[in-house]
């Protein structure tokens, strides 16, 4: 009977242990988070422009890898924001970069990948804790 | 030829809309302050509009794009209270009441009333809030407080989470203009 008890007890501090672990845990980096889909950055602002709800299903809350030519590398109170050109000169893809994430020496005209959460469409598709993504 | 047609473009779009003022680095930050847990959220990715001629303002944000301290927050955030999935948007349309009071060419401090239409869950609401426009060498800044009440939006909390959800969330957004003709 003590066993059981001993057992429980055990079981309790554990299961509270897990659970303020659980509660307070910070918003996982996406860095070695696979890919849930990969497309450039045309076919992504493509895919928005023709139909939102649709590109919706396919790329909203979902890892996107995206490959484009940067139009512009941003900073703006810590957070920094890769832009990405697309067949719409007035549209981007708009990778706000995961707290802390080094861009290194990439720079405007660059081709390159980021691997981010997309959030959606408002004129422009963001991406949010984005990553580069190393060749 | 390509350049040319933007350029030509561009300078259409400026003649036909005059003065608009445009960012798509807007911050709304939300504070819930409830007896149990404070929460905050905050997103630096909104986009916003002001059109100097007819005191129009509008403002749109991604739900899913809101940063949280806890991974859960924004699980909960996202999943139970916002639906972001079914309702990725909350924007807001409308018109400075007292436009005249506003000299986007003389630098100062303005206080205005906004008011318009805030779509938050697929719930859409008038709202009137105050705000402030500043202009300082030409360049225009907005910032606005206000409060939402969560019920007003179809947000439901269950009664165990009561206690740690404000039923009014105290919303702040302020944003850096650009003039529009100077998209990169």
């Amino acid at each position: 009977m003590r066993k059981v008890l001993l057992f429980l007890l055990v079981l309790g501090v554990i299961g509270a242990g897990v659970g303020y672990y659980m509660y307070n845990k910070p918003v996982a980096s996406l860095e070695k988070k696979k890919a849930d889909i990969e497309a450039t950055s045309d076919e992504i602002i493509t895919a928005y422009e023709a139909d939102e709800k649709a590109a919706d299903g396919v790329y909203l809350g979902k890892v996107v890898q995206v490959t484009g030519k940067v139009s512009a590398v941003t900073e703006q109170e810590g957070t920094k924001k890769i832009l990405l050109e697309t067949s719409n000169p007035i549209a981007m893809i708009i990778c706000e970069m995961e707290t802390g994430t080094e861009t290194g020496d990439v720079k405007a005209g660059d081709v390159v990948s980021v691997k981010g959460m997309c959030t959606g469409y408002l004129s422009d598709v963001i991406l949010v804790q984005s990553t580069l993504v190393k060749k | 030829m390509k350049n040319l047609i933007v350029f030509a473009l561009l300078f259409s779009v400026q003649i036909a809309i005059g003065q608009k003022y445009f960012s798509k680095t807007g911050k709304i930050s939300f504070y819930s302050e409830a007896a149990m847990e404070k929460i905050e959220g905050h997103n630096t990715s909104a986009s916003t509009v002001i059109d100097a001629a007819t005191g129009a303002v509008e403002w749109g944000v991604l739900i899913q794009g809101f940063k949280f301290e806890k991974s859960l927050m924004q699980d909960h955030f996202n999943e139970n209270y916002m639906e972001s999935s079914i309702y990725p948007k909350a924007k807001f349309k409308g018109k400075i009441d007292n436009l005249a009071t506003v000299t986007f060419s003389k630098d100062g401090q303005y206080n205005v009333n906004v008011t318009g239409t805030l779509e938050i869950h697929g719930v859409t609401k008038t709202v009137t809030t105050p705000a402030v426009i500043t202009i300082k060498g030409g360049m225009v800044s907005a910032k606005s407080k206000f409060a939402v009440a969560l019920a007003d939006y179809k947000i439901e909390v269950p009664k165990l989470v009561a206690e740690n959800i404000a039923e009014k969330v105290n919303i702040e957004i302020i944003a850096d203009y650009q003039l529009m003709n100077q998209i990169p």
